[in-house]
C-alpha cells in the first residue's frame, strides 16, 4: 500500500483540518448566528479540499447551493426562531470573519492552479462528460429528484406559513 | 491523491457531526450537525471521483440535491416548532407533549 503524502496531499490534508476545526467550533458555540458563521468556513474549506482533488465542479456546486442556500435558510431560521437581540462584533468574530476571507483567497488561487488540468492534480472534472451521464444516464433519477424537490419545498411553505 | 489518506481525512469531520446529532437539543444545532456529517460524505463522494471518474461527481451532485431538501424541511419544522410549543428545545417539546397528555 502506497502511503506517500505529496504536496497535493497535504494541502488537501490542511483543508481537512481546517473544516474539522470549523464544523468542531460551530457545533460548540452557544450562539446559532455564531455557528453559521464558523459554518460557512467549513463550507469553504471543505471546497477547498474538493479542489486539491480535482472535483472542482462539484466543489463549485458544493459552494453555491450550501453557502448560498442552505446557510441562508439556517440565518433565517435561528432569527425566526430566537428573541431578537443585538450582538455587537466581538474580536473573536472578526478573527473567524479573517480567517474566512483567507480561505476564499486560497480557494480562488487553487482554482486558478486547477484550471491547468492535468498538471496540478490527476484528476480534473469533464464538464462534457458530467453533463452527458447527469442528463442522459442518470436523466431520471434527476427527473424524479426534482419532482422530490417541488413537493418538499411545497411541503416546507405549507409547514412555515402562518395561515392554514 | 491517495484515497485511502483522503477517506481517513474525512472521518473526523463525520464522527463531529455524529457527535452534534447525539449531543445537541436545539433542532437548527442538529440540523447544522447533519450538515457537518453530509459534509463529510460529499468529501468521500468526491474521493470516489478520482477512482471512478466523472460518477463520482455526478453523485456527489445528486447527494447535495438531497441534503439542500433536508434542510429546507428541517428548517421550516424548526419554525413551526417554535411558533407552536415556544421553543426548538428537542426535550423540552417532548416533555410538554408529555404534559399535555
Amino acid at each position: 500500500m502506497d502511503l506517500i503524502i505529496d504536496s497535493n496531499t497535504l494541502l488537501y490534508l490542511v483543508a481537512i483540518g481546517w473544516a474539522t476545526l470549523f464544523s468542531f467550533l460551530a457545533i460548540r458555540t452557544r450562539d446559532i448566528l455564531y455557528s453559521a458563521v464558523f459554518l460557512v468556513g467549513m463550507y469553504v474549506a471543505s471546497a477547498w479540499a474538493l479542489i486539491q482533488i480535482g472535483a472542482w465542479f462539484l466543489a463549485l456546486i458544493y459552494l453555491f447551493v450550501n453557502a448560498g442556500g442552505v446557510l441562508v435558510l439556517i440565518i433565517f431560521a435561528a432569527m425566526l426562531t430566537r428573541p431578537t437581540i443585538d450582538i455587537p462584533p466581538t474580536k473573536e468574530l472578526s478573527r473567524v470573519a479573517f480567517i474566512n476571507a483567507l480561505l476564499i483567497v486560497a480557494l480562488i488561487a487553487s482554482m486558478i492552479l486547477i484550471s491547468k488540468s492535468e498538471i496540478y492534480t490527476s484528476f480534473s472534472s469533464n464538464l462534457s462528460l458530467i453533463i452527458k451521464l447527469l442528463f442522459n444516464d442518470y436523466g431520471i433519477t434527476l427527473f424524479i429528484l426534482s419532482l422530490a424537490a417541488l413537493a418538499i419545498y411545497l411541503g416546507a411553505i405549507y409547514i412555515a406559513s402562518e395561515e392554514k | 491523491m491517495n484515497a485511502i489518506i483522503a477517506l481517513i481525512a474525512v472521518l473526523p469531520l463525520l464522527l463531529i457531526g455524529i457527535y452534534g446529532i447525539l449531543a445537541r437539543r436545539h433542532l437548527i444545532r442538529i440540523i447544522i450537525s447533519i450538515e457537518i456529517a453530509m459534509s463529510a460524505v460529499i468529501l468521500s463522494i468526491g474521493t470516489l471521483a478520482t477512482v471512478k471518474g466523472s460518477l463520482g461527481e455526478v453523485l456527489g451532485v445528486l447527494v447535495i440535491i438531497i441534503i439542500a431538501l433536508e434542510a429546507a424541511l428541517g428548517l421550516a419544522l424548526a419554525i413551526e416548532m417554535d411558533r407552536t410549543y415556544g421553543s426548538v428545545d428537542i426535550l423540552e417539546i417532548r416533555k410538554l407533549k408529555e404534559e399535555e397528555k
